[in-house]
C-alpha cells in the first residue's frame, strides 16, 4: 500500500460519522456571508444594505488576479454590511442575508444539464471563475487560477484527493458514496483542460473501503485509476499526497505544477461539475458536524454563511456543561472559535465541539530534546529549533526552512511535553512578515 | 631545567617580535579621530534607541562632530543636554520638542470583558494570529506586553490587564511603537498638561458600549463643548486636532465614559549624568564638567 515518505503520524481515527448520510440542512433566518473565504484578495463588494438579492446572485466581484467571487446562497433582503468574526480568527467584511424562504434562483442558474464536452475550454475556465470556486479542502486557493497554470509548466499527473486525513471528518468520504458520478464528471472536466496523454489519479486512504469499492466501479470505464492509500495524517496534504501517489517529491519553494502534478479535492471536483454542467455557483457544501459534546453527529449539506449557532440547534444542541473547545475544521489543522456567530465558509470541512477536558487544559511543559517532533515532520524540518528560534531570533527561523511548514500540527500532536510548537511557528512567521514590512517602510522613509 | 628554558625562550621572542609587529600596525594604520567625537559619545545617554534618527549614540556624534548642526538633537537628553552638547560645540542648539508614549487604550480587566479563554503564547502578536484579541473589543490593548521587552527605560508596565507608560521613565525614543499588533501606542508632545483620546474603537456606540465602558461611543458632546473646534468625530471615534487644541480640558470634563484623558508631564529638565571619567581632551570649549576653572586653571 502506497503512503508518503517522511515523519507522518496516526491519530486516533474517531470517524463516527461515516456511515450517515448527508442531511440538507433547512435555510436559516439570517445568513452571514464574508467576503473573504479564499487566499488572496477579498472580494469586491457590489451590493448594497437593502438590496434584495436572488439565490445565486452575485454580490462580491472576484477583486484582482487572486481572489474569488461570493454569491447570495438563497434569495432575501441585504440586512446589513459589517465586520464579524469569520473562522479564521479575524474580523472580516461580510454581508448579512436575511432570507425569505422563497428559493428563487437568478434565471438561468441551475435549470439545465449542460454536456461540458461541448463548451470550449475558455468557457469551461470562465464557468469555474464565475461560480467563485476554490480548493475545498482548507486552503481556499482559487480554482480558476490553478486550472491555468504558467504555460512552460506541463501537467501530466492529475490526482484527485479523496484522502481525508484529518480525524472525526467524513465529509468527503460520504460525497465520494453518494455523489460518484457528479465527482467523476467534475474530474472529467479538470483533465479536459489537459493534453490527452494525462494520467488520472484517485487517492482513498483504506480505512474508507467501501468508498474505494464504490469509486472503483465508476471510474473503471473512464479510465481512472483509484490509489489505495495507507492511512497516515498529513497524506491529503498535496505535497504528501503526490509523493505518496508518483514518489515525486515537491522540493522546497516549489508548487505542485513544477514536477506536473496538480492535486483537486473531492468536495472541489464536485463544486466545478455544478458549476460546469448545471450553472450552480458555490453556495452550499458539504461538512461534518461531530464531537463527544454534541447530541448527534451529523454529516450535513450546509448553505455557505450558515452560523454555527444553527448548526448546533439542527444538531439537537450541546450536551449540557460537556463542551470545552469548539473546532472550525478538522481537529489537527482547523482553528479554536470563541464565538457560535461564525459562519460556514467555502474551506469549512468539518465543526467540531469537544470536550476532553485534557485538550483545552494542556500546560506547556520543558522540551526534553526527545526528537519526536523532527521524527513525524513530514517535510523534515526541526519543529522545536523553529520554535526555539521563534523566541530568540525570528530572522534566522527562515534559514531553518520556516516557510516551508504547513503547520499540519503532528509534531505537536506526539510532543510529550505539549509544547504550542505550531503556534510558535506561525508566530514567528507573522514576525518574520513584520520585519519585512519595517524594513520597507524604514528604506521608502530613507 | 632546558626543557623549561627552551619554550621560555621561544615564547619570548615571539611575543617580543608579534609585540613589534602590533606597534608597527598601530603607528602606521593609526586612523586619526576627533577627540571630540568621543566627549560628545560621553555625553549622550548612550542607550542606541534610535530616536535621533541614526542607528546609534556614536553616528548621531560622529554626525553632530562633523556637520555642527543645530537642528540635530538628541530627544532623549532633551533641552538639558542640548545646552551642554552647543557649549562644547560652539554653537546654539535649536530648543528640543520634548515627546512621549501615551497609550490610545482604556479598556483594563474591570472595564473590557473577555473573548475566550486565552491559553496559549503570551504574546500580542502570537493572539493576533488567531483572535482579534483577548479580550472583546478588537482595536484595544490586547494586555500581553509585547512592547514591554522594547523599552530601555522601564516605562511600560502591564497594570490590570492593561498596558500603562510611567511618564516619570519614557524618554520619547518610540522603540515601542512598532512593536505593538495594535498601534494603541503614540508619541505624543511633552507639555505640562496635555490631552488625548483613549480610545481606537471605530465600531459604533452600542457596540463599542457592549465591549468596553471605558470606549469613545462618539456621543458628540465633546465637539458641542471644544470652544477651539478642535476636536471632531469619525468613525464613531473621537479625534483632537494638536494644532488647534490648547488643551483647555473642556472635551475632557463634558465626557461620559471618560475617554478624554489628562496626562501631567514634569517638565523640569531631566538630569543626565555626565560621564566624563577622567581625562580633559584640551577642547578649548567652556568646560561641561567644571574640570577647567574661569581663568583656565584645572579645578582639581
Amino acid at each position: 500500500m502506497k503512503t508518503f515518505k517522511f515523519g507522518g503520524i496516526h491519530p486516533n481515527e474517531n470517524k463516527f460519522t461515516s456511515a450517515l448520510a448527508i442531511e440538507t440542512m433547512q435555510m436559516p433566518k439570517l445568513l452571514a456571508v464574508p467576503l473573504a473565504q479564499h487566499i488572496g484578495k477579498p472580494a469586491a463588494l457590489i451590493v448594497k444594505v437593502g438590496d434584495e438579492v436572488k439565490k445565486g446572485q452575485c454580490i462580491g466581484e472576484a477583486d484582482g488576479f487572486i481572489s474569488a467571487a461570493v454569491h447570495a446562497p438563497t434569495s432575501g433582503k441585504i440586512k446589513k454590511i459589517a465586520q464579524h468574526p469569520h473562522s479564521c480568527g479575524k474580523f472580516v467584511k461580510t454581508v448579512f442575508i436575511e432570507t425569505d424562504g422563497k428559493e428563487e434562483w437568478v434565471k438561468g442558474l441551475n435549470t439545465f444539464k449542460i454536456d461540458f464536452k461541448k463548451l470550449s475550454s475558455e468557457e469551461r475556465l470562465e464557468k469555474i471563475k464565475n461560480a467563485g470556486i476554490v480548493g475545498m479542502g482548507g486552503a481556499g486557493f482559487p480554482t480558476h487560477v490553478k486550472m491555468a497554470p504558467p504555460k512552460d509548466k506541463r501537467i501530466d499527473t492529475l490526482i484527485l484527493n479523496g484522502a481525508e486525513c484529518e480525524p472525526y471528518l467524513t465529509a468527503d468520504h460520504r460525497l465520494m458514496l453518494e455523489k460518484p458520478c457528479e465527482i467523476l464528471k467534475g474530474l472529467s472536466i479538470i483533465a479536459s483542460f489537459f493534453p490527452e496523454n494525462l494520467k488520472v489519479y484517485i487517492g482513498i486512504e483504506n480505512n474508507k473501503p467501501d468508498a474505494i469499492k464504490r469509486m472503483k466501479e465508476k471510474a473503471l470505464p473512464l479510465g481512472f485509476e483509484v490509489i489505495t492509500l495507507k492511512s497516515r495524517y498529513p497524506q491529503g496534504g498535496e505535497k504528501q499526497l503526490i509523493n505518496a501517489i508518483t514518489q515525486r517529491t515537491v522540493g522546497n519553494g516549489q508548487l505542485p505544477f513544477d514536477v506536473g502534478c496538480m492535486v483537486n479535492n473531492v468536495a472541489t471536483a464536485f463544486a466545478i461539475y455544478e458549476a460546469v454542467c448545471k450553472n450552480k455557483p458555490l453556495i452550499e457544501r458539504v461538512l461534518t458536524v461531530s464531537g463527544m459534546a454534541l447530541r448527534s453527529k451529523k454529516n450535513i449539506k450546509a448553505p455557505i454563511g450558515t452560523m454555527f449557532s444553527d448548526i448546533v440547534n439542527f444538531c439537537g444542541g450541546i450536551a449540557s456543561g460537556k463542551m470545552n473547545l469548539l473546532i472550525s475544521g478538522g481537529p489537527m489543522m482547523g482553528k479554536a472559535q470563541y464565538s457560535f456567530d461564525v459562519p460556514v465558509v467555502k474551506t469549512t470541512s468539518g465543526i467540531l465541539f469537544i470536550d476532553e477536558l485534557k485538550l483545552a487544559e494542556k500546560k506547556e511543559r520543558p522540551c526534553l530534546r526527545c526528537g519526536r517532533c523532527e521524527e513525524v515532520c513530514p517535510i523534515n524540518l526541526k519543529p522545536i529549533l523553529l520554535a526555539n528560534l521563534a523566541q530568540t531570533n525570528v530572522e534566522q527561523a527562515q534559514e531553518y526552512g520556516l516557510s516551508q511548514c504547513m503547520e499540519c500540527g503532528s509534531c505537536a500532536f506526539v510532543c510529550p511535553s505539549k509544547r504550542d510548537l505550531v503556534h510558535w511557528i506561525k508566530y514567528a512567521k507573522v514576525m518574520n512578515a513584520n520585519l519585512d514590512a519595517i524594513a520597507k517602510c524604514k528604506l521608502q522613509s530613507a | 631545567m632546558i626543557e623549561i628554558l627552551t619554550p621560555l625562550l621561544i615564547l619570548s621572542v615571539l611575543t617580543f617580535v608579534l609585540g613589534l609587529c602590533i606597534l608597527f600596525a598601530s603607528k602606521k594604520f593609526y586612523v586619526k579621530t576627533d577627540p571630540m567625537v568621543d566627549t560628545v559619545i560621553a555625553m549622550l545617554p548612550g542607550a542606541n534607541c534610535g530616536a535621533c534618527g541614526y542607528p546609534g549614540c556614536a553616528q548621531f556624534a560622529a554626525e553632530l562632530v562633523k556637520t555642527r548642526d543645530s537642528s540635530k538633537i538628541c530627544p532623549i537628553g532633551g533641552d538639558g543636554l542640548s545646552y551642554e552638547l552647543g557649549r562644547i560645540l560652539g554653537i546654539t542648539m535649536d530648543e528640543a520638542k520634548p515627546v512621549a508614549c501615551v497609550v490610545l487604550c482604556n479598556g483594563n480587566e474591570t472595564t473590557t470583558k473577555f473573548l475566550a479563554d486565552y491559553k496559549g503564547i503570551q504574546d500580542c502578536w502570537a493572539v493576533k494570529e488567531i483572535l482579534p484579541s483577548v479580550k472583546q473589543c478588537a482595536y484595544g490593548c490586547v494586555g500581553l506586553g509585547s512592547c514591554i521587552a522594547s523599552c530601555k527605560y522601564d516605562a511600560l508596565k502591564i497594570v490590570d490587564g492593561l498596558i500603562k507608560v510611567i511618564f516619570e521613565n519614557c524618554v520619547g525614543c518610540g522603540a515601542c511603537i512598532d512593536k505593538c499588533p495594535q498601534h494603541v501606542l503614540k508619541l505624543n508632545e511633552k507639555k505640562a498638561r496635555k490631552y488625548h483620546v483613549a480610545c481606537l474603537s471605530t465600531d459604533n456606540g452600542g457596540v463599542t458600549r457592549k465591549y468596553c465602558s471605558n470606549g469613545c461611543i462618539g456621543c458628540m458632546l465633546c465637539v458641542k463643548a471644544c470652544k477651539f473646534d478642535a476636536i471632531k468625530v469619525e468613525n464613531f471615534c473621537a479625534v483632537i486636532d494638536e494644532k488647534k487644541c490648547v488643551n483647555c480640558g473642556l472635551c475632557a470634563k463634558v465626557c461620559p465614559v471618560k475617554c478624554i484623558q489628562l496626562t501631567k508631564y514634569a517638565m523640569a529638565p531631566k538630569k543626565i549624568p555626565l560621564k566624563i571619567e577622567d581625562s580633559c581632551d584640551g577642547c578649548n570649549a567652556p568646560c561641561p564638567v567644571k574640570e577647567v576653572g574661569e581663568n583656565g586653571t584645572l579645578g582639581y
